[in-house]
C-alpha cells in the first residue's frame, strides 16, 4: 500500500523553514469525513470548475467559486445521499447554486465594467499562448463558440445543457438536484439543444 | 482580426472540447484543498449552528447560499491558524499534514491505514519514528489570548480525535491506533460545536527550551511581521474579491495573534471596510469612530469616514488603485451620496 504526503506550503506562509518538524500525530474522528471529502474533491474538482465556467463564471473567478462549492460540500457532506443520485450530480447541483449567486453578484457590481473588457476565454487563450498550435487554436475557438452559445440560452436551459449534455448526468439525477421533474429536464434539454443547433447554423464557425 | 471562414462545427465537437478543458494541476489542487480545509477547519462553525458569542455576525454576499463563517477561524476558536491538507491515497491510507500559519509550525502528519491495526507514521524526516516527540522549534512568546504578547500567541493546536485529554496533559500527541468510529465506512458526522472549540492553550512547560533567547526573538520579530503581513494581505485580497467574511476571518486571526501588532492600523481600517461590505453598518460606524480616535492622522481615515453612514456597499477597488486611499470609489461618491 502506498501512502503519499504532499508537502504543501500555504500561500499565506512566506518563506520556508528547514527546521520544519512533524510534531503532532493524532488519529482523528474526523478522518473518515476528511477521506470522503478529499476523495470527492479530487474526483470532481475539474468537473466543478468546468461547470462553473460553462455556467458563466469568469475564468478569473472560477477558482474562488470552485472553492466555495467545496466548502459547501464539506458543510453538507452529511446530506449526501447516494440513493438520491450520484455524488457528482449532487456536487454539480451545488455548483449551479454557486454559479447563480455569482451571476447575481456580478450583476450588482461595479465590476460590470470589467466584463466589457474581459473575454471569458481570454485567460485560456493567454495561458495557451506558447503552444498555440492549430489544434490548440481549434480547441480554444470551440470553447469560445460554446461559451457564446451557452450565454444566449436562458438560465434554466443552460443549466440543463451543461449538466446533461456536457457533464453527462442523467435526466433523473439532474431532476433530483434541481428539484424539478425529469420530464421538465428532458423538455428543457430538447428545447435548448434545438436552439443550440439553430445558433450553430447561424455562426460562421468562429464564434465571432 | 478576421478569422478564416471555417466549416460549421457540430455540437458534439463543442461538447468534446468542453469536456477536454484542461484540469487543474496537482499543485493547484493541493493548494485549493488546503485553503478549503482551512476555511472549514474545526474552528469554523458548521452551517446553521451559530458560533455564538464573539464571532461577528457575517453577511455573505446577498443571496448567497453559503453560510460563511466570518471570524470563524479566529473568533470562535483558538485553532484558527490551522492549515490542513489531506491527501488521499487510493490504497486506503490517508496522510494529512497540518501546518500552522507561521513558518516553523508544521503540525501534524497523520497516516491512517485501514488495514493494519497500527497506523503507519511517515514523517518527512525519515528518522522520526512514532510516537513522535514534541520537539518543534519553539518561540519564546506569551501565552494566552490576552493583550500582552506583541509577538502574538501561538495558536494552540487543535486536537483532533480521541485521547486529547492525555495529549494535552503531557504536551505531546501520540499516534493512537484508535479504532475507527462506529460508523466506519460512512461519512462521519460533524463533531459538535463544542468539539471544535476544545482547543486548550498549550502548557508553558511543553516548550521551555526557547525561553529568553535573544537572537531567536529577533528572528521572531521579522517572522511576526511577515505573518502579520500575510494575514493582512489575505484580508485585503479577500475583500477585493468580495469575500468580506474571509477578510474578517483573517483580521480576527490577526487580532488574536498580534493584538498590538505593527499593522493594527491596517487591520482596523480593513475591518471597517469588511464590516461595511458584509452589511454590518452599525458595527462599521462604531469601529470607524474608534479608529478616528486612535489614528487621527491615518491616511486611511478619509476612505473610512467617507463611508460612514452610507448604505452597505461593496468595496471593490478600482483596478490598480489601493482601495484605502480616498478615491472616487470611496471618498468622492460616498460623500456625494
Amino acid at each position: 500500500m502506498t501512502t503519499r504526503a504532499i508537502d504543501l506550503q500555504s500561500p499565506d506562509v512566506t518563506g520556508t523553514d528547514p527546521e520544519r518538524t512533524p510534531v503532532d500525530v493524532a488519529s482523528t474522528r474526523e478522518l473518515p469525513r476528511l477521506e470522503s471529502f478529499t476523495a470527492l474533491f479530487h474526483e470532481h474538482v475539474d468537473a466543478v470548475r468546468r461547470t462553473l465556467v460553462h455556467l458563466g463564471v469568469w475564468d478569473r473567478d472560477a477558482d474562488d467559486e470552485t472553492q466555495r462549492v467545496f466548502e459547501t460540500v464539506w458543510r453538507k457532506l452529511d446530506e449526501l445521499d447516494p440513493r438520491r443520485g450520484t455524488p457528482r450530480a449532487w456536487i454539480l447541483g451545488i455548483a449551479c447554486n454557486v454559479a447563480r449567486d455569482w451571476r447575481k453578484w456580478t450583476r450588482t457590481q461595479r465590476v460590470r465594467a470589467i466584463h466589457l473588457v474581459e473575454d471569458p476565454t481570454a485567460l485560456d487563450m493567454r495561458r495557451s499562448g506558447r503552444d498555440a498550435s492549430e489544434e490548440r487554436l481549434d480547441h480554444q475557438r470551440s470553447l469560445r463558440l460554446l461559451a457564446k452559445l451557452l450565454a444566449e440560452l436562458p438560465e434554466e436551459q443552460r443549466t440543463v445543457v451543461v449538466m446533461c449534455r456536457i457533464e453527462g448526468l442523467t435526466a433523473r439525477d439532474v431532476a433530483a438536484v434541481l428539484d424539478i421533474s425529469a420530464n421538465t429536464v428532458s423538455s428543457r434539454l430538447r428545447l435548448a439543444l434545438e436552439k443550440l443547433e439553430a445558433a450553430l447554423d447561424r455562426t460562421d464557425g468562429d464564434g465571432s | 482580426m478576421t478569422a478564416p471562414k471555417t466549416r460549421r462545427p457540430s455540437l458534439d465537437e463543442l461538447v468534446d472540447a468542453a469536456r477536454s478543458r484542461p484540469g487543474m494541476s496537482a499543485d493547484q489542487r493541493s493548494r485549493m484543498l488546503s485553503s478549503i480545509l482551512v476555511a472549514v477547519s474545526p474552528g469554523t462553525p458548521s452551517s446553521g449552528s451559530g458560533s455564538g458569542g464573539a464571532a461577528p455576525q457575517q453577511a455573505p454576499r446577498p443571496g448567497s447560499s453559503l453560510p460563511r463563517g466570518a471570524g470563524a477561524l479566529g473568533a470562535s476558536s483558538a485553532g484558527r491558524a490551522l492549515i490542513a491538507l489531506a491527501s488521499f491515497a487510493m490504497g486506503g491510507g490517508v496522510v494529512a499534514t497540518y501546518y500552522g500559519l507561521r513558518p516553523a509550525e508544521t503540525r501534524i502528519v497523520i497516516v491512517h491505514d485501514r488495514a493494519p491495526a497500527t497506523p503507519t507514521v511517515r514523517a518527512r524526516q525519515p528518522d522520526v519514528a512514532p510516537p513522535l516527540r514534541t520537539d518543534r522549534p519553539e518561540r519564546a512568546e506569551g501565552q494566552g489570548e490576552g493583550p500582552g504578547g506583541e509577538f502574538g500567541t501561538r495558536p494552540p493546536l487543535p486536537e483532533w480525535g480521541e485521547g486529547r485529554g492525555e495529549a494535552r496533559a503531557s504536551g505531546e500527541f501520540r499516534v493512537s491506533p484508535s479504532p475507527r468510529p462506529a460508523g466506519d465506512g460512512e461519512v462521519a458526522t460533524r463533531p459538535s460545536a463544542s468539539d471544535g472549540r476544545e482547543f486548550a492553550p498549550r502548557p508553558m512547560d511543553a516548550r521551555p527550551e526557547r525561553q529568553g533567547e535573544g537572537p531567536m526573538l529577533a528572528r521572531d520579530r521579522s517572522d511576526d511581521l511577515q505573518a502579520e503581513r500575510a494575514l493582512i494581505e489575505r484580508a485585503r485580497a479577500a475583500l477585493s474579491r468580495d469575500r468580506p467574511a474571509h477578510a474578517l476571518d483573517a483580521l480576527t486571526q490577526h487580532e488574536r495573534r498580534f493584538p498590538r501588532g505593527q499593522m493594527r492600523e491596517e487591520r482596523e481600517a480593513l475591518r471597517i471596510h469588511a464590516l461595511r461590505a458584509s452589511g454590518q453598518e452599525a458595527a462599521a460606524t462604531e469601529r470607524a469612530r474608534t479608529f478616528r480616535r486612535d489614528h487621527p492622522e491615518s491616511l486611511m481615515l478619509p476612505a473610512i469616514t467617507a463611508g460612514t453612514g452610507e448604505r452597505a456597499r461593496r468595496t471593490t477597488p478600482a483596478p490598480g488603485q489601493p482601495w484605502w486611499l480616498p478615491s472616487e470609489t470611496s471618498a468622492v461618491d460616498g460623500g456625494n451620496r
